[in-house]
């Protein structure tokens, strides 16, 4: 069934109905139409399938709007700094063997890139 | 604002029988289950909200929409997903037809929802200046409404 066709149809006797109705039919039955497609995707999934399949495309989408987010708002935030390092192990045998010297901290990130 | 109403009853309709078309299949999603069409309902949200994503930065790669529009319109989605994304995270909680407390917190997340979609709506979509921009992403709106009303049964009965 051609629903993208079937809901332009309904949304034109809508419209002789009430003429003034707002909005355009193509792109509403095309939107309608996408959603209606992708309900039939639901077909033989269990309720908890569907909403795995939820939560993914909404993780998803969480990802994609924080990039833009990041990207709108203008330059990422600096990097952390580096922990400092540990220190070396105590030297053995002899007397009074000296502690090792510290490792080296890690250097800081990068900041975003500014727009 | 009515209009849009009108246009979203008759929709909710189509998605309705839509979504009741399908055949039971063993362990399948039970289409008289309210639980079921919310479910269906929430998934279909989050993919119109990727879709308006997508409509979102093809308008600004086109110039249709200036930085600070999209700027917005990002936030307002971020808003809306966040509810959805919690929405969906307490259905999957539920072990069993819900009792009055766990619809009152249903109900509560549910309106967030709502709530993100008309703001998303109001002084988001129909705020931007070019008219192409306004109408393709008032057709998710619309979309998104739609779906939103099939939910609203569940949370009622």
């Amino acid at each position: 069934m051609d629903f993208v066709l079937l809901i332009s149809q309904l949304l034109n006797v809508l419209r002789t109905i009430k003429p003034d109705l707002g909005g355009d039919n193509t792109l509403i039955a095309t939107a309608v139409g996408n959603i209606i497609a992708y309900i039939q995707q639901q077909n033989g999934l269990t309720t908890k399938q569907i909403l795995d399949r939820a939560g993914a495309q909404l993780d998803a989408n969480e990802i994609e709007l924080l990039a833009d987010l990041a990207r709108l708002q203008g330059g990422g935030s600096g990097g952390t700094g580096g922990t400092g390092g540990t220190g070396g192990s105590a030297g053995s045998g002899g007397s009074t063997g000296t502690g090792g010297t510290g490792g080296t901290g890690s250097s800081g990130g990068t900041g975003g890139g500014g727009q | 604002m009515r209009n849009i109403r009108i246009t979203a009853v008759g929709l909710v309709l189509v998605l309705s029988l839509a979504s009741m078309s399908f055949k039971c299949g063993g362990g399948s999603c039970a289409d008289n289950s309210p639980l079921c069409s919310s479910a269906r309902a929430a998934d279909a949200i989050a993919k119109s909200i990727g879709e308006a994503n997508t409509v979102k930065r093809e308008l600004a790669r086109q110039g249709k929409i200036t930085s600070a529009e999209e700027l917005k319109l990002t936030q307002q989605l971020l808003r809306l997903n966040t509810a959805d994304k919690a929405f969906v995270r307490r259905l999957k909680a539920l072990n069993a037809a819900p009792d009055a407390a766990t619809k009152q917190q249903l109900t509560s997340l549910f309106n967030e929802v709502t709530a993100a979609l008309d703001d998303l709506n109001t002084s988001g979509v129909l705020g931007l200046q070019d008219q192409g921009a306004r109408d393709r992403l008032t057709a998710i709106v619309t979309a998104i409404r739609a779906s939103v009303q099939i939910i609203q049964p569940f949370l009622n009965s």
